[in-house]
């Protein structure tokens, strides 16, 4: 028996005497159909009034999620489902997380508001700060990721001519995928952890140094009893290769 | 099932102190669909010379970086 009811939409009262039947046409819950009446072949051991059941397929404590097409019925996943265990620990068994392409900032200090990888171009510059000097590369590598406020780089950077550059200038190395943070002070460091073809004395580390609120970085050699001191170009030398791993705070 | 390139200034940010924050987008596709996808990032600081930008980063960057902003960029980070 088919109960057409009309107009849509109605409202069909049961009894509140326990259990009420409803028995429907085919005994089975179509996939995907949300039934939300007690039933009397009860199909699932629980089942109770307002439940909602998903497709026999549903994976435990799978997260629901809807057809973009009916609006209406439960979808399965092709795979990798990700579920919400009963303490609340959300699993992304696809072990995907996506972000908007246009990040959406966010000011609570735990909010994860950002999510993005690729490449950026360093160049070495004088204090012109200027990439058309003639500068030749054998490397020119850079690489990012940022997560929240900090990124990680790394940056393989090999000389092959030093064009015009001005020797008795100090070195930069521009072309950052993001500004530093923008705190009056507030200088960043990172690490050069290996450099060759350098004229720098036996001994002394090179390392670098992020001023603040710009997209360059400053090489640095610890030559000096006090600490550090900006490199030369004349030191970097037209041959002269650094390779750096850093993570700084980029301003919001 | 032609495999494709694509290369496209997706994405330009302006900051109130006048550097912009450019974003290439490097895509591969075949039939359209996308395959892989590639970003490139620079900024550009108030001075920085513009001859080698993207027209439309050189048309942002001419409207926000005037002399007066150049200047105060400079006086403050050099």
């Amino acid at each position: 028996m088919t109960i057409h009811v009309t107009p849509i939409p109605s409202t069909i009262d049961f009894s509140d005497a326990a259990p009420t039947t409803v028995t429907l046409a085919s005994q089975t819950a179509a996939a995907g159909t949300a039934v939300l009446a007690q039933r009397g072949d009860h199909l699932h051991a629980s089942e109770g009034f307002g439940d909602l059941f998903g497709p026999g397929s549903s994976t435990d404590n799978g997260i629901v999620r809807y057809s973009g097409t009916t609006g209406k019925l439960v979808q399965t996943y092709t795979s990798n489902a990700p579920t919400i265990s009963d303490a609340g620990v959300i699993a992304l068994t696809s072990g995907q997380l996506g972000f908007p392409a246009t990040v959406n900032l966010s000011t609570d200090a735990n909010t994860l508001d950002d999510y993005e990888e690729g490449v950026f171009t360093p160049y070495l510059a004088d204090n012109s700060g200027s990439a058309s000097e003639g500068q030749g590369y054998g490397y020119q590598i850079g690489h990012y990721t940022r997560v929240g406020n900090i990124c990680a780089i790394s940056i393989v950077l090999g000389l092959s001519s030093l064009g015009t550059l001005t020797t008795s200038e100090f070195t930069r190395i521009y072309g950052l995928p993001f500004p530093t943070m923008e705190t009056a002070g507030f200088e960043q460091a990172g690490s050069c952890g290996q450099a060759t073809g350098l004229a720098i004395t036996a001994g002394h580390a090179v390392t670098i140094s992020f001023p603040e609120n710009v997209s360059r970085l400053y090489p640095q050699v610890f030559d000096s009893t006090a600490g550090t001191s900006r490199m030369l170009i004349s030191e970097y030398t037209a041959d002269g290769k650094v390779i750096i791993q850093a993570t700084y705070e980029v301003k919001d | 099932m032609p495999v494709t390139e694509s290369s496209t200034i997706d994405q330009i940010t302006v900051l109130s102190d006048g550097q912009v924050l450019v974003r290439r987008a490097d895509r591969v596709l075949r039939d359209g669909i996308e395959l892989a996808k590639t970003y490139h990032r620079h900024v550009v600081e108030p001075g920085q010379s513009l001859t080698n930008e993207d027209a439309r980063v050189r048309s942002v960057c001419g409207a926000v970086q005037t002399r007066a902003v150049i200047d105060a960029f400079k006086r403050a980070n050099g």
